[in-house]
């Protein structure tokens, strides 16, 4: 069927582009309800993210460099944090093992999402049997809480942190999916996707064109707060051993090694936890910050 | 009421019927021959890994299999650990009281200090004892149980010697554990009980009876707190379920015996009969945790119904 689309149809099309989320309606909301909390924690995280894109500009080259001399070495000037059992330095450990996290992390993030939002988007906006048989996938995976899935596929592929964050993202996406499932239901009813079905746009073309912009900033937050939970997962499996293999500097790992110290040489443990616990609590403030901005309406409990 | 209980309760089936095949797909999904990772580099005749693979039912029909797993599993066999031979489900019975007795202590502390602290932060909202408590919950939410874990060993055990750092079967070593694992719903529970209170404390039966001169304590435990509960009630138990995950990480901190170290070393020795039984029950548990949520949840306040 051919007709010409009335002008006002094609201008319903796009009701979103610079209307709905005007940029410099974010930034207001962000200027006003930004508290000394979330500046502290969005400076920080800044902090963190320079020092993993360029560790060695802060502190000595060679994570693994060890010194027979030095051996579980109280904090001092030549090495503030003190050094671990095989005489590194815990400072350059903590710094390096920042690049460990959040790289991988990252890996995970974008596996969780692009997985979610793409089984999300599917199943809310074609609906139906498809949706059905999808979402009821999606609860038996949301039937392994936090972190079994993600030692599920270890246990499948073997320790290891790129496994490891394979395993997160895959157990991330079932959330993602029922998020996105629920944005993309209220979005499908709208004017503009009718309009764009309307004028003989096919599923694909509509969902990449009018709903996903449209559930973006709900991938958005959800992504934020996803982070945290991957650098939070994978440090657990690298604390349990089945994540970073030595002498990969990570967090977890550090803290792993510092368990076996606390009689005696408990200080070891306690900057790479300090720095991850920083990480986490500045990621959720600024996650909160960004839902708040973004998306009030979205829970995320 | 009746047609939500029965949707509810297919929707939790097909769910655990789905856990079930998930589980024992597990071993089929291994890259490579199961067997042959089993035994690593250790010196092992074909005839040895045949034996092996037919313990495990390697040699039959994918499907066939998937049917006997599954059929076996709802029967309560488990299988048998490949490195010591005993029964799965022996390893599981000693361990479940250790996990479940730390999952309820934690969800104790979790619900005894995170609604008092949700309910003071509401009522005195913007005040030191806001800021506080707000501190508590996003403290507990964010941090690492690990480390936290840790610093309760240095700081109590430790230093101050106070409780046990590692052990199990006195309530004194049960302590520091449960802190550990509490705190993150202990967070949650203040957080999300503080916004809920916020919200009902400004509604008009609350101005009402105030009104009506009745005293402070009673406005905000009787009126406002019961109707704001309803939310947390469903968090709490969500969060129990959740916990029986989260405690893999606080055993190995405190070395406890419990499931975490029973998936912990079932992972690492690849004993895969030990890692599905292991998932299984947490799994099965959540499961039915959640699914009696839902129906409290129902039973709670009438006006849900599934539609």
């Amino acid at each position: 069927m051919t007709f010409m689309p009335p002008l006002s149809a094609t201008v319903a099309m796009h009701p979103t582009r610079g209307e709905r989320w005007p940029p410099a309606r974010w930034i207001r909301r962000a200027y006003r309800r930004a508290s000394p909390a979330s500046i502290g924690a969005a400076g920080f995280l800044v902090v963190v993210v320079l020092v993993a894109i360029a560790p060695s500009a802060l502190t000595r080259s060679d994570p693994n460099q060890m010194d027979p001399v030095a051996v579980l070495g109280a904090p001092s000037i030549a090495h503030p944090f003190g050094t671990d059992e095989f005489g590194r330095d815990i400072l350059t450990r903590v710094v390096f093992g920042a690049r460990t996290s959040l790289s991988y992390a990252l890996l995970a993030t974008a596996i969780g999402s692009i997985l979610g939002t793409s089984i999300g988007v599917t199943a809310g906006f074609y609906g139906g049997r498809v949706d059905n048989v999808v979402m009821r996938g999606v609860d038996i995976l949301l039937a392994f809480p936090g972190i079994l899935l993600a030692l599920i596929v270890v246990t499948l592929l073997g320790p290891g942190l790129t496994n490891a964050m394979i395993a997160v993202g895959i157990g991330q996406a079932p959330a993602f999916s029922r998020v996105v499932r629920g944005a993309t239901l209220g979005v499908k009813t709208s004017q503009y996707v009718e309009a764009a079905q309307g004028l003989g746009a096919t599923g694909a073309r509509v969902i990449w064109r009018h709903v996903v912009p449209n559930v973006r900033h709900v991938v958005f937050v959800l992504g934020s707060l996803g982070y945290g939970t991957a650098i939070l997962i994978g440090a657990s499996l690298s604390f349990l051993g089945l994540g970073a293999q030595p002498p990969t500097p990570e967090w977890g790992s550090m803290l792993e090694t510092a368990r076996g110290y606390l009689q005696t040489d408990w200080w070891i443990g306690i900057w790479p936890g300090a720095v991850l616990g920083a990480t986490l609590l500045s990621i959720n403030i600024v996650g909160d910050l960004l839902r708040d901005i973004l998306d009030p309406s979205l829970r995320l409990e | 009421m009746g047609s939500f209980i029965v949707y509810r309760l297919g929707h939790s089936a097909v769910v655990a019927c789905g856990v079930l095949v998930l589980v024992s797909l597990m071993i089929h999904m291994v890259p490579g021959d199961p067997a042959q990772l089993m035994v690593g580099d250790a010196p092992v005749s074909a005839a040895q890994l045949q034996a092996i693979r037919h313990s495990l039912g390697l040699d039959r029909p994918l499907v066939v299999q998937l049917a006997g797993d599954a059929g076996r599993f709802v029967r309560g066999n488990l299988g048998r650990s490949l490195r010591s031979g005993r029964p799965v489900s022996d390893y599981l019975r000693r361990a479940l009281p250790s996990t479940i007795s730390l999952a309820i202590a934690a969800m104790l502390f979790g619900v005894l200090v995170g609604a008092p602290a949700g309910v003071i932060a509401a009522v005195y909202r913007g005040g030191w004892a806001d800021a506080f408590a707000t501190a508590f919950a996003v403290f507990g939410i964010s941090l690492p149980s690990f480390w936290t874990g840790i610093l309760f060993i240095v700081l109590f055990a430790v230093h101050l010697g106070w409780f046990p750092a590692t052990g199990q079967g006195s309530l004194r070593a049960l302590v520091l554990p449960a802190l550990t694992l509490g705190w993150f719903p202990a967070g949650a529970i203040a957080r999300l009980l503080r916004s809920a209170m916020l919200e009902v404390l400004h509604k008009e039966y609350v101005g009402v009876a105030r009104a009506k001169g009745l005293r402070e304590s009673v406005v905000v435990l009787r009126h406002a707190l019961r109707n704001a509960l309803l939310p947390a009630v469903t968090l709490a138990t969500v969060q129990f379920g959740a916990l029986l995950s989260g405690a893999i990480i606080t055993e190995t901190v405190f070395a406890r015996d419990g499931l975490g170290r029973l998936i912990v070393d079932g992972i690492l020795q690849r004993d895969f009969p030990v890692v599905q039984g292991v998932v299984l029950v947490i799994a099965l548990i959540y499961t039915l945790v959640n699914l009696s949520t839902d129906l409290l949840y129902a039973w709670l306040d009438p006006r849900i119904h599934y539609g």
